[in-house]
């Protein structure tokens, strides 16, 4: 038998929450909080030092000037104080800053608490005592909403968490026009703003209860749009998106945060792009696009020929920079559509000879068909004419 | 984007960028561990909510520390250390919370709090989800010394360092957690046995 200790680690080890993307936007909500009171220190900061600095020099100059012109100190000295004043001002500034916030970080902290405070003495609450006691003051209820904050289009679940006679009648109100008599109702809000919802319960015709929820704010979403656009085997990709503040390209492992990215392909196939732009409010959308890209097979074809022997141009064949990496298949027509040439390899050439004959064809045009395979196994059909020339 | 936590060079490649402030490295990593970390928070706190703001501080505390990073141990190892310590340091405010006479104590040492074997077999078949919530029936003194002894392995002279308190302390309150968890486990099985768990 396993220890106690080690069924607790061995099932807590083994466990974990489904991740919730508010947890996410509440978190970024709290870092960009925290760096904004960090710049106004470090801005703060820099003012003061700057207005020392001007300090120092001042003081240095006045005391030059006093040197050679023999002026009494006393015309200097005023400057100098209402200098370090000012510094000191600055410095105020900041602690009533971070002070303010962490007051409203408390302030949040009591709301909660008064929220669960509201729900325990709600729970021992006895209802049917409630109809002969003037009823406005009796009712407490605990309102809780999924979520405040969200992007566009953003749905809210608004629940009461108490229980209340059937008879009760609800009110809810959104911010934006709209309303439900829904006990426990579900919106979409459409459209980016801020939005106060409210709820109004009557019991027998008695207004029971009436509250206004927390601002729910709804964010719009930036609009994801990319332009594509293949050159040879290089694939160029281009940010069009609109109303963001950053993107990110995603392809296969790589995260490219450019504006205009491109990459080289080396093989025909369906390539996957991902791009996420994301606005200063955290909200994100994300457009794939799958591109059909076909890669060609860099292989330079002449349109003419000199097959005399003199080594320059005698013969014919696909010309490729490393013909390690690549199968050719070569036909070889005259006009009338008669074969006078087909191999394989690589390199393959035509010497300008009729294979059934084995005598020098004549100066004409000629047909070919070239058909190259690669390493990868891209294939590539090419065609066109070539001239020999005697 | 899936990502090799076991692979030192993926790791590199997500920490590096997340210290530069790419914002979508840092989700992949917030993500990445979020699961695992609420459930180290949930453990210290009475509710989500508490636990929540543990993990939004520890995380807060990881991006700002990852630069010290030195990609020894495991990443996860290494959060896990700055989510423990976010925890306690948040417990570490609430002083009152471990106060007791010596004769309290005294009697503490003396109690039972051995599970019995078919005990530990209804344990077994508890959730992991389960088990947490009654972790955080267990009042903020018995929580916080049960975990850092029973789940982080920590030992009572450590106990005691960490939280400022003696280790008699420590040893009462983790031998008085153990009771009371073996109750709550008793007492929801007991509620909940026709369904199942």
């Amino acid at each position: 038998m396993k220890r106690f200790e080690d069924i607790i680690n061995e099932k807590l080890n083994n466990f974990e929450y489904p991740f919730e993307e508010t947890a996410w936007k509440q978190f970024l909500r709290k870092t960009r909080i925290k760096k904004i009171i960090r710049t106004s220190i470090v801005t703060a900061t820099i003012a003061g030092i700057g207005s020392l600095i001007f300090v120092y020099f001042y003081y240095i100059n006045t005391n030059k000037e006093q040197i050679t012109q023999q002026i009494k100190n006393e015309n200097y000295s005023a400057p100098k104080n209402n200098d370090s004043i000012h510094i000191v001002n600055i410095n105020n500034n900041i602690s009533k800053q971070t002070l303010k916030k962490d007051l409203t970080e408390n302030k949040t902290k009591s709301n909660n608490l008064q929220e669960t405070i509201q729900e325990n003495r709600l729970s021992s609450k006895n209802y049917e005592t409630n109809s002969t006691i003037t009823p406005e003051n009796n009712y407490q209820f605990s309102i809780s909403t999924s979520s405040t904050i969200g992007c566009v289009p953003h749905t809210v679940q608004f629940i009461i968490d108490n229980e209340i006679p059937k008879e009760a009648i609800f009110y809810w109100t959104f911010g934006d026009g709209k309303f439900s008599n829904e006990k426990n109702p579900t919106y979409t809000y459409n459209k980016p703003g801020k939005y106060k919802a409210s709820l109004k319960i009557t019991l027998n015709e008695i207004d029971i209860f009436e509250k206004e929820l927390p601002t729910i704010e709804v964010n719009p979403r930036p609009i994801a749009k990319m332009y594509y656009q293949q050159t040879g085997n290089v694939i160029k990709l281009e940010n069009k998106s609109k109303q963001y503040s950053s993107i990110r390209w995603e392809y296969i492992d790589s995260t490219i945060i450019e504006n205009t990215w491109e990459f080289k392909i080396s093989k025909s196939g369906t390539y996957s792009v991902k791009l996420i732009a994301e606005n200063q409010y955290g909200c994100t959308d994300t457009i794939i696009k799958n591109i059909d890209a076909i890669y060609y097979i860099p292989i330079q074809i002449a349109d003419a020929f000199t097959p005399d022997g003199d080594g320059v141009n005698d013969l014919f064949g696909p010309q490729v920079l490393d013909y390690n990496s690549y199968n050719f298949t070569m036909y070889i027509y005259t006009k009338t559509g008669k074969c006078v040439f087909e191999g394989k390899g690589s390199p393959i050439w035509w010497d300008g000879t009729d294979k059934d004959t084995k005598q020098l064809c004549p100066a004409d045009v000629y047909f070919y068909k070239i058909i190259a395979t690669d390493n990868l196994a891209n294939k590539q059909e090419f065609s066109g004419k070539i001239k020999l020339l005697r | 984007m899936k990502i090799d936590w076991q692979d030192t060079e993926s790791v590199r490649k997500i920490v590096e960028s997340c210290i530069k402030g790419d914002r979508l490295s840092q989700q992949i990593l917030y993500k990445a561990f979020y699961g695992k970390m609420l459930v180290l928070c949930m453990r210290y706190s009475k509710n989500k909510e508490e636990a929540l703001d543990i993990l939004q501080d520890g995380f807060v505390k990881v991006f700002e520390k990852l630069k010290n990073f030195e990609f020894k141990g495991s990443l996860e190892g290494w959060i896990r250390k700055i989510m423990v310590n976010t925890a306690i340091d948040s417990i570490r405010k609430r002083k009152d919370i471990f106060t007791k006479t010596e004769e309290e104590l005294e009697q503490d040492y003396f109690i039972d709090n051995t599970f019995e074997e078919q005990e530990l077999e209804k344990l077994i078949m508890l959730k992991a989800d389960i088990i947490i919530k009654l972790i955080q029936n267990l009042s903020p003194a018995y929580r916080t010394v049960f975990n850092m002894y029973v789940i982080e392995n920590m030992t009572h002279a450590e106990i005691a360092e960490r939280l400022n308190i003696s280790i008699g302390t420590s040893k009462s309150n983790l031998a008085k957690a153990k009771i009371r968890l073996r109750e709550l486990v008793n007492n929801y099985i007991n509620t909940y046995h026709h369904e199942t768990f």
